[in-house]
């Protein structure tokens, strides 16, 4: 079976606003923006400016449509292809491909930029075409399966070495590698399931955007699934969305059993502080934490284990140093 | 005082997981048991929580306050590194479970 992932196109529209399109694609390599898909081009560039470009920040949104995408293509064995790929996308569609044995097809255009991103690789399938390796330092981590510890500590040193080169130096580059190794550990942790698959890590810089994003996904057990063997949680979880609870401080499924919740609070304190975004799906639930909003959902499309996104400013600060000295130093 | 000097760096190249600060702590404590003193140098180095708790936070919970600030020093520090082992250290020692579980490592 042959699962196709399709372009809408309203090419002319998008070429029209996109007046600048050439910038675009030489400056950013998103060549895929030359061509056009049912989401506007509102929904991927704010506003041009001298200083360069505001990319529109990811929403829980966006990613519930990605969402309904990936069961479309589950139900239907087809679907709109976004046209411009951020870490979750392929992150959550190659979590899809591991569970759906059928080929996938994607546009012409994407399938280069998906090879380069190891789509196919970080699932062990054959990718439908061969492309020239570029040196992603600093700029990308293509889809990677987190297959052992030590894979854990050499994509949190990468995702560090993005934040440092994206921000020259600037940010706190050793406050941003905490967060981002705690939550890939946890993801490890965590992404034990019966049927042997890994987490899957993907990360994405857009220098003149100033705006990063990392995606960390898994189909294990769930966030509500792990804090229901905290017995103390139990009462919460009836009412609360478990998403949002695994956000707070010292909350986990196996407190006092050698863990302390560090991961998921870390990473919403340190994008707080940097006007970042941290999305978390799973299950039915999804939470959202951005400037000005904070948002705890009910989801249409369940996802099979976790979805993180992580997307923060690269012209601001994504020190630590404030987070854990506002935190309580005495559990309740 | 015989101090033995442990640079984190090319000690413990991993650093990010429970399970790493767990094998570091172990050493540290061998050391201890050797040493009057252990420095742990964390110049050029970060670490995250899990690993700074399970490290220095357990260790200070195993061996009390008083006996944590005289045998095992603590230096080379950035700023976010100081903010998480200060608030693992504190957590532990005041966590009323943790402090009441803490043994002497003998020297």
């Amino acid at each position: 079976m042959t699962v196709c992932l399709s372009h809408d196109v309203q090419a002319s529209k998008l070429k029209r606003q996109l007046s600048s399109g050439d910038f675009f694609a030489r400056a950013h390599g998103v060549q895929m923006l030359t061509d056009g898909d049912r989401f506007s081009m509102e929904a991927i560039v704010r506003r041009v400016t001298k200083r360069g470009i505001d990319l529109v920040p990811t929403s829980l949104s966006d990613v519930e449509n990605w969402l309904r995408c990936l069961a479309a293509l589950r139900a239907d064995s087809s679907c709109p292809s976004p046209s411009f790929y951020r870490p979750y996308h392929f992150a959550m569609l190659a979590a899809e491909m591991r569970l759906n044995r059928g080929s996938f097809k994607l546009p012409i255009d994407i399938q280069k930029y998906a090879t380069r991103m190891h789509l196919w690789q970080a699932i062990e399938r054959t990718p439908p075409t061969s492309v020239g390796e570029w040196n992603p330092s600093g700029k990308f981590i293509p889809l990677t399966a987190l297959r052992d510890a030590g894979e854990v500590d050499r994509i949190a040193t990468e995702l560090s070495e993005i934040v440092d080169y994206q921000s020259g130096g600037e940010t706190s580059l050793r406050g941003v590698y905490s967060a981002l190794a705690e939550l890939l550990n946890n993801c490890f942790d965590h992404s034990e399931s019966a049927d042997g698959h890994f987490g899957l890590v993907c990360a994405q810089a857009w220098p003149r955007g100033r705006m990063a994003q990392v995606a960390i996904v898994d189909s294990g057990a769930g966030i509500r699934r792990t804090l229901s063997a905290n017995a103390s949680l139990r009462r919460r979880l009836a009412s609360e969305n478990a998403c949002e609870l695994a956000t707070q401080y010292a909350i986990s499924g196996k407190l006092g059993n050698g863990h302390s919740g560090y991961g998921l609070t870390l990473a919403r304190d340190i994008l707080r502080g940097n006007s970042g975004r941290l999305i978390v799906l799973s299950g039915f639930e999804a939470f959202y934490s951005g400037p000005n909003q904070v948002l705890s959902q009910r989801l249409m499309h369940a996802w099979p284990g976790t979805v993180i996104i992580f997307e923060w400013r690269t012209d601001k600060d994504l020190s630590a140093r404030a987070v854990y000295d506002g935190w309580p130093e005495i559990e309740d | 005082m015989d101090t033995f000097v442990v640079e984190i760096r090319n000690c413990f190249p991993t650093r990010s997981s429970r399970p790493s600060g767990r094998e570091a702590r172990a050493r540290v404590i061998t050391l201890l048991n050797a040493h009057e003193r252990v420095k742990l140098d964390f110049t050029a180095v970060a670490v995250t929580p899990s690993f700074a708790d399970e490290l220095v936070g357990t260790l200070a919970s195993n061996l009390g306050r008083q006996e944590f600030e005289k045998r095992v020093v603590l230096e080379g520090m950035s700023a976010d590194t100081a903010a998480i082992v200060r608030h693992v250290i504190n957590r532990r020692l005041r966590s009323p479970v943790e402090a009441s579980n803490h043994r002497e490592i003998p020297n």
